[in-house]
């Protein structure tokens, strides 16, 4: 069942200790020392976001290398059969799949980018790079024996391990009646509606 | 409890491509042979590429990806082959290195913007391979996930942030 990191924004004041510990803690397990959680901060929300371990996950159908994984709970990446084609950052429906180039100091292709931020995302910048890439998804510690590190050093507890109980808690009949409802819109065919059911999907989930 | 999910490539991907035997590590080497039409513009093989004759550039003001490959840089090393997930990328194998190559082969690709920021973050046909892909599957994940394709994940971000805080507030209420 779906357990995942969530933050509660009230609390998060976007210090980036949740990002930094999580690069770190991969890394002394001999995997991709990237961030596995991202820090969203905007006007009116802070909040640190990962992925949502989803049961059926997209990630995981769309690999064409079969890199990854689903090891009870947690997604996994194979992070050698990996080849960062991206396909599933792109599947991803909370972009929580993250491209990983281990160093910038050997990339070789365009150093000097003219791909910059203002019209195009991360995605196609890293496409740019030429770099070798393995995509990193949040596996909640799965080498960690204490569990995920981000939620142990959060200074404003913030972040939490959402388990089942509390899902149900939360209203699990309401989820599934919304799941039903953009199933339903989607297999109407109506790419528009779809696109603001799918929308509303995920607002209801996140309740 | 079921474990571990198998390591499948998808059904896409895996349809066509064989093993091939006789190199040690399975990597046939050769001349590349780029098939457009099966082509994403992924960049699998521009990372994949040591001698960096597999470049993509991004031109923002077009909307375009240039996917070049100069054959004066390759190596004939084939490591493009299998990162390639449509099976675009071939190579002849045996053919030598010519005294006068030819010239770069350059492939443009159509950028998409996203429907919800308005930046470019991928190609279509990466997008539409995608959407095959999800389409394929039956779980209401996969459905959720083709829905939000026209997004970038920058923005999916954004929006999973909004709904975390809707959802401590919901918690804070009851």
């Amino acid at each position: 069942m779906d357990r995942f990191v969530v933050s509660d924004p009230a609390r998060c004041i976007g210090c980036g200790a949740c990002r930094v510990t999580c690069s770190e803690a991969h890394r002394k397990r001999a995997l991709r020392p990237a961030s596995r959680i991202s820090l969203v901060k905007t006007r009116e929300v802070s909040a640190a976001v990962t992925c949502h371990q989803c049961e059926g996950a997209p990630c995981l159908a769309v690999c064409p290398e079969g890199a990854i994984y689903q090891e009870r709970d947690r997604l996994q990446v194979d992070e050698a059969r990996c080849t960062g084609c991206l396909v599933c950052a792109l599947a991803c429906p909370f972009g929580a799949v993250y491209p990983s180039a281990p160093s910038t100091a050997h990339v070789k292709a365009a150093p000097y980018s003219r791909a910059s931020s203002a019209r195009s995302a991360g995605l196609l910048r890293q496409k740019e790079t030429g770099a070798y890439t393995s995509v990193v998804i949040c596996d909640l510690c799965a080498k960690s024996p204490d569990g995920p590190r981000c939620i142990a050093v959060c200074p404003t507890k913030a972040l939490a391990l959402v388990d089942e109980e509390m899902l149900e808690t939360l209203g699990k009949s309401r989820r599934i009646e919304a799941v039903e409802r953009a199933d339903a819109a989607l297999r109407g065919g109506l790419p528009d509606d779809a696109f603001a059911a799918a929308f509303d999907l995920s607002e209801e989930v996140g309740r | 409890m079921a474990a571990v999910k198998p390591r499948v490539p998808n059904l896409i991907s895996d349809r066509g491509r064989t093993p091939r035997p006789g190199h040690a590590s399975g990597v046939a080497e050769g001349k590349p042979r780029h098939d457009f039409s099966a082509c994403i513009a992924c960049a699998a093989c521009a990372a994949a590429c040591d001698a960096n004759a597999i470049r993509i550039f991004i031109d923002e003001d077009e909307g375009l990806l240039v996917w070049t490959l100069d054959l004066f840089d390759c190596t004939h090393c084939g490591r493009c082959v299998p990162a390639c997930p449509t099976g675009a990328m071939d190579v002849i194998e045996g053919a030598g290195f010519a005294d006068e190559p030819e010239l770069p082969k350059r492939c443009l690709f159509t950028l998409a913007e996203c429907a919800s920021c308005g930046r470019y973050y991928a190609t279509n046909k990466e997008i539409e391979f995608a959407n095959a892909l999800l389409e394929q599957e039956e779980h209401a994940d996969a459905a959720r996930a083709r829905a939000l394709t026209s997004i970038c994940p920058d923005c999916k971000r954004a929006h999973d942030a909004k709904a975390a805080g809707r959802r401590a507030a919901m918690k804070r209420r009851s």
